[in-house]
């Protein structure tokens, strides 16, 4: 319930504020996003699964966005940042669909 | 490290749920586990028994058992070794029975290799097993996972039917006790469900049993659990999603609704904080993408659109001038139809006024002549005519008769008629055209005039500012004259 609140107060602070990104980070705000929404739906099921450990879900929050934005640098470095993004965000996509299935297993028996 | 482990691991446990996989795959962890100890204790004695499952095994299994030694030390490694008692009964089980029915002279090869405790475990597992073997409680998962934990109070394992509640429950405790030492954690909330579920009166059982398999999954077991792992990733584990739906309580929807639950813990406060940092997120690159600025393009996309932009431009530009003479092509038309009307119209006047089809005014004269002794010849009156024609006359009527070119004279004198109609004296000339030309044209010696008195009548020239001719006729369209093409076009 908390974490649904802190949501919330997340999307309701952006709207308020309506930062502005920073140019250089722009490419790699959506794919951070996705990578978070992976980790995020990662912790749901670990948490159907009974795992669910607070640190893990920090680290691999942290760390899939880290990475997922560092994998887009380096494409951008090396000319293929549009590949690269895309195959990022095929993978997470993967992920999260598949993380979506055990939940939906979890909660559905189906 | 341990975050995608788990996922993973929960990912493969996923789709192997059906017990039709497990069975196979606990049957090849057996090898496995066996591989494992095996390797550690002595390598001649290995390859009798278990050659063919060694080679697959050997070079996969040491790596995962690297791998997860590293783990359990670490913080998140709980959670998995939590899954891992139970795992690791199961296939030590089977191997148990493989071992008891055919090799248990390798249990025992394998055994004194191993340091202190194990060959203790390991027998004590190889007894158990036989034991279960030998009882109908081994082919139960549960029951045997049950199993393993007691391999620790070594003697009396299997037929108890209580021991069963606290290995399920340790699993669920287990991070919580390892995890958050100063308080409970999320897990703590998991427990009374999962307790209650298998076994209600499991309760003070647990108080006894949850620290015992807490300490003897970290600290005796190590070893014994270094295999475990081990085995299960490769095993693609229906164990702990199989455990965790056992045990952790058969509806995921009790957990969820528990989660919800509003409850201030270091995880919640986590958990909100970063979903709050994901929403932030989210809204800024929906808002970052609505906005659909340039500024966040890269340069490939950016020339590309330039590009695009420019041909569409100059796409653009030449339909314009497309348009532009078009429309100026038919303003030009437009005008020269109108030049032509306007000429038409002209012409028509002009004509209709010399054919007599139209009615005419402008400065003239008017000829009276009356036959005060004798009568007026046609002759007469043609010669008239002929000589206003000559000072220029551009329409004429003679009483109430419009004079065209194809206007004649006929009848005898007292009687002229004109163009089949008799005229009656007095003669009435109405000319127009330059009164001063025609005036004195009319009068000239042995003119117009002077024949008309030679004739007996009398006749008068009055010059005018403006006179009418309203007397019109109809022209009849030509029959067999047809106007020449113009040549020039």
């Amino acid at each position: 319930m908390i974490a649904v609140i802190g949501l919330v107060v997340g999307v309701v602070a952006g709207l308020l504020l309506q930062p502005t990104v920073p140019v250089e980070l722009q490419p790699y705000l959506p794919i951070a996003v996705v990578a978070a929404l992976d980790a995020l739906f990662g912790g749901l099921r670990a948490m159907l699964d009974g795992i669910f450990d607070d640190r893990v879900f920090l680290t691999s929050f942290l760390s899939n966005v880290v990475l997922a934005a560092l994998i887009v640098f380096l494409g951008d470095q090396l000319g293929v940042g549009n590949q690269l993004s895309t195959a990022v965000v095929v993978v997470l996509g993967i992920r999260i669909f598949s993380n979506a299935a055990s939940i939906r297993r979890h909660l559905f028996k189906a | 490290m341990t975050v995608d482990g788990t996922h993973e691991d929960a990912q493969a446990a996923g789709p192997p749920d059906e017990p039709d996989e497990q069975l196979p795959a606990g049957t090849r962890a057996d090898p496995s586990d066996a591989v494992d100890v095996e390797p550690s204790a002595d390598l001649p004695p290995a390859p009798d028994d278990l050659p063919a499952a060694d080679s697959p095994g050997h070079d996969l299994w040491p790596g995962d058992a690297l791998d997860a030694p590293g783990t359990p030390t670490d913080d998140g490694a709980r959670p998995e070794d939590v899954p891992a008692p139970e795992d690791v009964p199961v296939p030590e089980l089977d191997v148990q029975h493989e071992l008891a029915a055919e090799t248990r002279a390798i249990s025992v090869v394998s055994t004194p290799a191993d340091p202190g405790d194990e060959p203790d475990l390991v027998e004590d597992a190889h007894t158990a097993g036989t034991a279960a073997a030998t009882g109908p409680a081994v082919l139960d998962r549960d029951a045997s996972t049950d199993v393993l934990p007691p391999v620790e109070p070594r003697p009396v394992v299997p037929p108890e039917p209580e021991q069963p509640a606290p290995s399920a429950v340790p699993f669920d405790e287990l991070p919580e006790g390892a995890l958050a030492g100063p308080g409970p954690v999320v897990f703590a909330d998991v427990d009374p469900d999962t307790s209650p579920d298998p076994d209600p009166g499991v309760g003070p059982v647990d108080a006894d049993a949850s620290p015992e398999p807490v300490q003897d999954g970290v600290s005796p077991e190590p070893v014994q659990d270094a295999v475990p792992p081990a085995a299960q990733p490769a095993v693609p584990p229906a164990g702990p999603q199989a455990s965790a739906a056992a045990t952790t309580g058969t509806n995921g929807w009790i957990v969820l609704g528990r989660a919800l639950r509003p409850r201030l813990n270091r995880a919640q406060l986590l958990a909100a904080m970063l979903c709050a940092v994901l929403g932030f997120a989210l809204v800024v690159q929906v808002r970052q993408t609505g906005g659909a600025n340039l500024e966040g393009m890269r340069q490939a996309d950016l020339v590309r659109i330039l590009d695009e932009t420019t041909t569409r431009g100059d796409a653009l530009a030449r339909e314009a001038a497309d348009l532009q003479r078009e429309r100026d092509g038919l303003v030009s038309g437009s005008d020269t139809r109108q030049a032509a009307i306007d000429a038409a119209e002209r012409s028509a006047a002009t004509q209709g006024i010399l054919t007599g089809r139209l009615p005419a005014e402008g400065p003239g004269v008017k000829v009276t002549l009356t036959e005060p002794e004798g009568a007026i010849r046609p002759a007469t009156m043609l010669n008239m005519l002929e000589e206003m024609r000559n000072a220029g006359a551009e329409a004429i009527e003679l009483n109430g008769q419009r004079i065209t070119a194809s206007s004649a004279f006929t009848g005898s004198a007292g009687a002229v008629e004109v163009d089949g109609v008799t005229l009656q004296a007095p003669y009435v000339w109405i000319a127009i055209g330059d009164p001063d030309i025609i005036g004195p044209a009319l009068k000239i010696p042995g003119g117009a005039l002077a024949q008309v008195r030679s004739n007996g009548g009398h006749g008068t020239v009055e010059a005018q500012d403006l006179v009418q001719v309203t007397a019109v006729r109809a022209v009849p369209d030509p029959v067999y004259a047809t106007p020449v093409p113009p040549q020039s076009d």
